[in-house]
């Protein structure tokens, strides 16, 4: 085996990936369409989220069970409201605390909240999902209530005016969801 | 308030596969209709009611007065468990509309508003997904027109460029006609507008010109009948065949 004397070029789309370096591709995760965050960022809503998870999993689980397992007609709503207030009081905390908490990264954290609470229900069953589409329409209606829980919180960093520029700016094409290409290991043709 | 994300967050969890986003962002622009609806007069009681008041104004107001066309076609909807087709009329739609906040969802990632569900959808899918599913028409054509929208939220100050560049058009319109008359009504024929010009765009209550006999028309005479000077000469000459000679 020789290696081409010249290798083909390359597309400027496609990432070229450090020799040895191996990436791994989840087919299930689509790449997120919204501006990558700083690690600043990135770790200042992991350390929000945290402790939201620590309350759901530890002081707040029996009382969270309890509440949910009370609002089986309306679920999506009660995992909705719930995810918005815990997260707006964890926000307003933190702040108060003396952080600094960007809300550019609140809908990265709702909807890890919601994520968490929708796990909590079908780890009960509380709920029963069939198979993930009905997952994902259940934490999509939850994640809108979460939205409308924080927009109608004492959160004055996230009101109806503010959701509505980020609704225009969506409008305005500012996140496309469609998944961008996605970045592999580019394999070396080799001649036998 | 752009809104950021962090991608390299592993999946933690075995049971539910974290939120998709075409999910995330029908959320978000669903929480903006609601917003939107809440502040208008008739909203506030639910979140539903805010995001149909706040679709049902922003597309009424998009698409009012006939200015744009609606595509009506024909939309797949999910309803009581079974895929059917539904036209583009109200009643159909407050049926479709019936699963709620879940069952839009539920249609967006199961193709029903186009794309391939949950990997293939587009800003346009989610947009005419969410007009079609809590807007009074279904399936607009918003994915070309979202845009449009942007004056709906507010944007004032687009609105009145543009009501002033109709009115600038309006205006030259208007002088452009003014125009065409003055020099319609300087060019006469006969005493009558000039034919030419009375075809210009613009011009109205013209009337019609001196007609001039194409083909020669025999003139009827009194057979049988005197001369003028009793003569054996046939009846009058014709006004035509006065003309003729002269």
């Amino acid at each position: 085996m020789k290696q081409p004397a010249r290798s083909f070029p390359i597309p400027p789309s496609v990432p070229q990936e450090a020799e040895g370096e191996q990436v791994v591709i989840d087919d299930d995760r689509e790449q997120s369409p919204f501006p990558e965050a700083s690690p600043e960022e990135a770790q200042m809503a992991d350390s929000i989220t945290s402790e939201i998870y620590m309350y759901i999993y530890r002081d707040g689980w029996d009382e969270i069970i309890e509440e949910l397992k009370g609002s089986k007609d309306n679920l999506a709503e009660a995992v909705g409201d719930m995810a918005g207030n815990l997260l707006s009081n964890e926000m307003l905390m933190a702040e108060e605390e003396g952080a600094e908490i960007s809300r550019e990264m609140y809908l990265d954290m709702q909807s890890g909240v919601v994520h968490q609470l929708t796990e909590v229900i079908a780890e009960k069953d509380i709920r029963k999902f069939k198979d993930d589409n009905e997952a994902q329409a259940f934490m999509g209606e939850a994640l809108t209530y979460a939205i409308n829980a924080n927009i109608d919180s004492e959160d004055t960093k996230i009101t109806r005016d503010s959701w509505l520029e980020l609704t225009k700016e969506m409008l305005r094409g500012g996140v496309d969801p469609q998944p961008r290409q996605v970045a592999g290991n580019r394999v070396i043709e080799e001649v036998v | 308030m752009a809104q950021k994300t962090v991608t390299t967050k592993p999946t933690k969890n075995k049971w539910i596969k974290e939120i998709k986003w075409p999910v995330i962002i029908g959320a978000t622009l669903l929480g903006g209709m609601g917003a939107y609806g809440a502040g208008l007069s008739g909203g506030g009681q639910s979140l539903t009611s805010n995001i149909k008041l706040g679709t049902n104004t922003l597309l009424g107001n998009l698409f009012g007065g006939g200015t744009v066309a609606a595509k009506a076609s024909m939309v797949p909807v999910h309803h009581a468990g079974s895929t059917g087709v539904m036209s583009t009329g109200g009643s159909a739609l407050k049926a479709a509309s019936g699963g709620g906040i879940g069952g839009f969802f539920g249609n967006l990632l199961g193709g029903m508003f186009g794309g391939e569900g949950g990997t293939g959808i587009s800003l346009g899918n989610i947009i005419s997904g969410i007009g079609g599913y809590f807007g009074s028409k279904a399936n607009y054509e918003l994915s070309e027109r979202a845009l449009d929208l942007k004056e709906q939220f507010g944007y004032e100050d687009v609105r009145l460029k543009e009501e002033e560049l109709a009115l600038q058009t309006m205006k030259a319109e208007a002088a452009i006609a003014a125009e065409k008359r003055q020099t319609a009504i300087g060019s006469t024929f006969m005493g009558h507008t000039n034919p030419i010009a009375a075809a210009a765009e613009g011009l109205t209550g013209v009337e019609q010109g001196l007609q001039v006999a194409d083909t020669w028309v025999t003139p009827e005479v009194r057979k049988k009948a005197g001369g003028a000077l009793g003569g054996p000469q046939q009846g009058l000459i014709t006004q035509a065949k006065q003309r003729q000679v002269s």
